[in-house]
């Protein structure tokens, strides 16, 4: 029998509009992370995420995106969060993100993530983000736009590691 | 530890062809819904699309697609196509792949989710295709049918279907 190597860490769905949803103390033991975000928002814009708490100018990101009229590519770089969906998730189609976290527990790179994020009503996303820090990444946190609206009720976060 | 991750089903095609690849009696005891394609289409042309249908329903069907070529890049609404598969006048050997994921396939909610597609194959028929979709349809998933707009998977094409099964706990909300 193969070993496993996909294995779920962490859960939860949301019985309220939340502000924040965080994983912390995240097991050392794996290789990556991916984490799996479906549901809404009370009105359009981004979902972010921070690393550790950290909040410093150290997150960058390059991203294409599709709307089904009109298509477009971005970066930012020295952002104080990272922009997971771009404007995906809104109030009136659920939306979905798949956000990928290679070598988390490194501490000799900086460390990258892949996303896609979707939503079938406004736009397709994929994107390829950096956290400039060699630290091992013990605590995710996610937050939706401004930080004062929050991620709708039933909206679910589910975090698995993959082992080498 | 479990893992989370669980084949359910491969479907392999056999000699002679076949008109859909068919995943019925999905376990409803997982979380997502991965299914993974790599096709190969009969039709006497360079590419064909795949088509999926739900429960049997093929409505309810809508996305948004951002797609290239390696010369232009575009965008598109979708509905239950998820991208193109090397046809028979294709580079011979080459089959296109797909990953399609149901985040809470099993849920009363409406269904996203989210594809990446590509077809390569050494000519200007090369396309990949990243599409995030939504079924209309608040009943859970419990089959899922492919099959191919106007022709035949053919010998060797291949699917697999996983369910994925999240964990308990170990987050904190405010």
């Amino acid at each position: 029998m193969p070993t496993p190597t996909y294995e779920p860490l962490a859960n939860v769905t949301l019985a309220s509009e939340t502000l924040s949803v965080s994983f912390s103390s995240i097991n050392q033991g794996y290789r990556d992370l991916v984490v799996v975000c479906t549901g809404k928002t009370p009105f359009n814009n981004t979902v972010f995420a921070t690393f550790n708490g950290d909040t410093a100018a150290l997150y960058s990101n390059v991203s294409m995106r599709g709307t089904g009229s009109s298509s477009a590519t971005g970066s930012n770089v020295s952002q104080t969060k990272l922009d997971v969906t771009f404007d995906t998730f809104d109030a009136n189609t659920i939306g979905n993100f798949i956000m990928n976290i290679m070598d988390y527990s490194a501490t000799d790179k900086h460390k990258p993530v892949l996303s896609r994020s979707n939503n079938a009503g406004l736009v397709t996303v994929a994107s390829a983000g950096r956290w400039n820090s060699t630290s091992a990444i013990s605590t995710i946190t996610f937050t939706f736009a401004n930080g004062s609206s929050g991620f709708s009720s039933g909206t679910t976060f589910a975090l698995y590691g993959i082992a080498s | 530890m479990p893992s989370a991750m669980t084949l359910v089903s491969t479907v392999t095609v056999g000699a002679g062809g076949a008109s859909t690849i068919d995943f019925t009696s999905i376990p409803q005891t997982g979380t997502d819904l991965l299914i993974v394609l790599s096709g190969r289409a009969t039709a006497a042309q360079q590419d064909s699309f795949v088509n999926l249908s739900l429960n049997g329903s093929t409505t309810g069907f809508s996305g948004k697609q951002l797609d290239g070529n390696g010369t232009t890049v575009g965008t598109a609404n979708t509905t239950r196509d998820i991208g193109k598969i090397p046809a028979a006048s294709s580079l011979a050997g080459v089959f296109g792949n797909r990953s399609l994921l149901f985040p809470n396939y099993s849920s009363s909610e409406n269904k996203s989710f989210s594809l990446e597609s590509v077809t390569e194959n050494n000519t200007t028929a090369n396309s990949m295709h990243l599409t995030g979709g939504i079924w209309a349809n608040t009943a859970a998933i419990t089959s899922v049918s492919l099959s191919v707009q106007s022709s035949s998977f053919a010998q060797n094409s291949a699917a697999s279907l996983y369910i994925i099964t999240k964990g308990s706990g170990g987050a904190t909300v405010s």
